[in-house]
């Protein structure tokens, strides 16, 4: 099969190219030696198969950022028939560069020049004819986003692949040393076949970024903006997983629950409480990673990621991080798991492995729950809201003093330099296209793992099968008591260690399983527990809640997306032991003052 | 009177420290007040300044970066505007906008 591959500058559309060309068969690929996710997918042009690789973003091919290096690899160690490179039309004076240097390649290449109706705006007039003339490939003007000239890009494309020679690999070291002539020519190019006139620039974009990006209020505009997405992602989020809920039980109560009837009891219990719990874990995600990657097409094609860089970078960059790694932290305060699949906009490896090492302290919804219950059975109404402030200000401190700790040893490769595109919109199409595809992703790479997390935690408080499910006599409580000489020092007894073992696989059941536990239905348990544990023994359970492993499918996608299983030990044996320092210095500092 | 470099990225002092010397912006006032001086690299050009890159400076692995986004000699910039606490700035090259720290942008001399 016939190999195209399709290479571009950041910021050029070209994923929106691929997606329009490919349509939503896609898929994340493995090619060897390359650690980052390539979508490809195999498509009909013409009258044969031809499999199409989306490679990452690069401005220059002999560049040392690992997304150039990516690209590199990719297409020295892979044979390739055709070179498909997008331009954006509206910078050729910066990308005809790349053109030029993919060019001394020798390989065929078709250039395509997207937003053209961007440039045609802004009155940029490009001479197609003679720009292929002197660059001697087919040119294309296309509109990516709104498919036009889509039809004649594939016309070009089939052509072009019809008299390309054999594929073969590309040799880059050798074409190192023709950079310098490429400059020249660059010029001559451009200076003959496009003009641009004096004023080119988005006024829409100048205005509002006067506002956007002020001194003052840039700010505050921003924590705005994030709130107002956070609030519309996790409103229309919680009544749809609510209803993802109800579904589940119904099914599970009238479905399954008359089919296993008959079975012996463990069987039950294992496919019940076990497997369809798990499947109804893995599920309850899907609409919060549908709506969070729905409005992350919005932030990250407005542009408006690039400016939030910009305006909290002063800050952010003290902690080897940078202001995306800001979005994406409190994203992560309504739900982990798609906060950490959105720190795939930084192309540094370092860098987002930092952010995604910071990511798991926010205080997530679900970790909410548990605080809400626990601050309102043990403490005074004047008190609670305070108590929860505080475990916000420990969520933030806890991210910032790792990131302070481990910025030297995941460092930011790549010194901070992007663009600022012009403020747009994406199409409706572009938005779903996305949730659906990080759908899909999780799908395939994550739910296996949590699925067998939920069916281990399932065992570890079923077995052995003679005594009270969750009770100190199975499993979990023997591993309690194992833990007992560690957890004492905290102030948590053995019952809510159980609990904590439950919690790892997801904070939603901790509250069901400390019921579980302590034998009582979830209303009388508000009682139970007042009577049973102190405030200070509660805050230290809090405190131990916020910072340990807030769940089973944020481990899972820690291991999808760093691909790497020491950065996902590293990334939950830290907060575990920073969880245990935290709250044995604030139990014993209690205790010790008389509290 | 001493020379204020935004260049050289001033280490700020804690997030609290940092909201209360926030208002008003000493940094900027500082710049404004430093006598008139040709500007020598990228970092000290003030917002509505350009300049006409000459050399780009630092290690081959930086110098490649700056280049291949476009900042290249013989170029125009045009600094849009500054972020506040020595964050990046905007820098307008031709049709483009790039946001780039002063860390980075001292390396780019201007003619």
């Amino acid at each position: 099969m016939k190999r195209i591959a399709l290479l571009g500058m950041p910021n050029t559309g070209k994923s929106t190219f691929f997606n329009r060309l490919t349509g939503a068969s896609a898929k994340v690929g493995n090619w060897p030696g390359i650690t980052v996710d390539l979508l490809s997918a195999r498509i009909l042009l013409g009258t044969e198969m031809v499999e199409v690789v989306d490679l990452p973003g690069v401005y220059n091919l002999h560049g040392f950022a690992e997304d150039e290096r990516v690209a590199r690899t990719f297409l020295e160690e892979q044979p390739v028939d055709l070179l498909v490179v997008i331009a954006n039309a509206t910078q050729l004076d910066r990308q005809l560069a790349l053109v030029l240097q993919l060019q001394a390649l020798g390989q065929p290449m078709v250039l395509l020049l997207n937003m053209i109706d961007e440039a045609r705006r802004l009155g940029i007039q490009i001479d197609q004819g003679r720009l292929s003339q002197e660059l001697g490939i087919p040119v294309v003007a296309i509109s990516a986003k709104h498919g036009f000239g889509m039809g004649k890009a594939r016309e070009a494309i089939t052509q072009a692949l019809r008299s390309a020679h054999p594929p073969r690999h590309a040799d880059i070291e050798k074409t190192f040393s023709e950079d310098d002539a490429i400059e020249a020519r660059l010029e001559q190019v451009f200076s003959d076949t496009v003009q641009v006139p004096l004023t080119a620039t988005d006024r829409f974009s100048d205005r509002l970024d006067r506002l956007l990006l002020h001194p003052w209020f840039g700010l505050p505009l921003f924590f705005l903006a994030m709130l107002g997405m956070f609030e519309a992602v996790y409103t229309l989020g919680a009544p749809l997983q609510d209803g993802v809920a109800w579904l589940l039980e119904v099914i599970k109560r009238d479905a399954m629950e008359p089919v296993v009837a008959g079975w012996n009891p463990l069987m039950q219990s294992f496919v019940l409480d076990g497997l369809f719990d798990g499947i109804g874990t893995i599920l309850s995600f899907l609409p919060i990673i549908v709506l969070f990657f729905l409005f992350m097409a919005i932030v990250e094609d407005s542009g408006y990621m690039s400016r939030a860089a910009f305006l909290m970078d002063a800050f952010m960059s003290r902690l080897g991080l940078d202001g995306r790694a800001f979005v994406m932290q409190l994203m992560g305060f309504g739900c982990n798991v798609p906060a950490l699949m959105g720190t795939r906009v930084m192309r540094s490896r370092g860098l987002r492995l930092l952010t995604m090492m910071i990511i798991p302290f926010s205080l997530c919804s679900a970790r909410l729950q548990v605080f809400v219950f626990f601050t309102t059975a043990i403490f005074e109404p004047w008190a609670a809201p305070l108590v929860l402030f505080s475990l916000y200000l420990f969520s933030f401190g806890a991210a910032f003093l790792t990131a302070l700790i481990y910025r030297r040893r995941l460092k930011a490769t790549e010194p901070l330099l992007l663009e600022l595109p012009p403020y747009r919109f994406p199409t409706l199409r572009q938005m779903w296209l996305r949730g659906w595809r990080e759908v899909t992703h999780f799908l395939r790479e994550a739910s296996g793992f949590i699925l067998l997390g939920v069916v281990l935690v399932w065992a570890l408080t079923h077995f052995p099968t003679n005594v009270p499910v969750a009770s100190d006599q199975t499993l979990a409580g023997r591993m309690a008591a194992l833990f007992a000489p560690v957890m004492e020092p905290l102030g948590i007894d053995n019952l809510m260690t159980i609990a904590l073992l439950f919690g790892f696989v997801a904070k939603e059941v901790v509250l069901g399983a400390m019921a579980v536990i302590y034998g009582a239905g979830e209303g009388e348990l508000a009682g139970i527990v007042g009577r049973n544990i102190d405030w200070v023994q509660a805050y230290s359970f809090m405190l131990f809640v916020l910072i340990y492993t807030p769940c089973l499918s944020t481990v899972a996608v820690l291991k999808q997306e760093s691909k790497s299983w020491r950065f996902t030990a590293l990334a939950v044996g830290w907060p575990l032991m920073l969880a245990w320092v935290a709250s044995f210095i604030f139990y014993q500092t209690a205790r010790w003052l008389g509290f | 009177m001493p020379r204020v470099d935004l260049s050289q990225g001033r280490r700020l002092p804690s997030p609290m420290t940092m909201i209360i010397i926030c208002y008003p912006d000493y940094g900027e006032l500082l710049m404004k007040a430093q006598p008139k001086q040709r500007p020598r690299t990228l970092a000290d050009l003030l917002p509505g300044q350009t300049g006409v890159i000459a050399t780009i400076e630092g290690d081959p692995e930086l110098r490649t970066r700056i280049q291949s986004v476009g900042l290249r000699p013989g170029r125009h910039v045009a600094v849009i505007r500054r972020s506040r606490f020595g964050g990046p700035l905007q820098v307008r090259l031709g049709t483009s906008d790039l946001v780039i720290r002063p860390q980075q942008a001292a390396h780019i001399m201007l003619a």
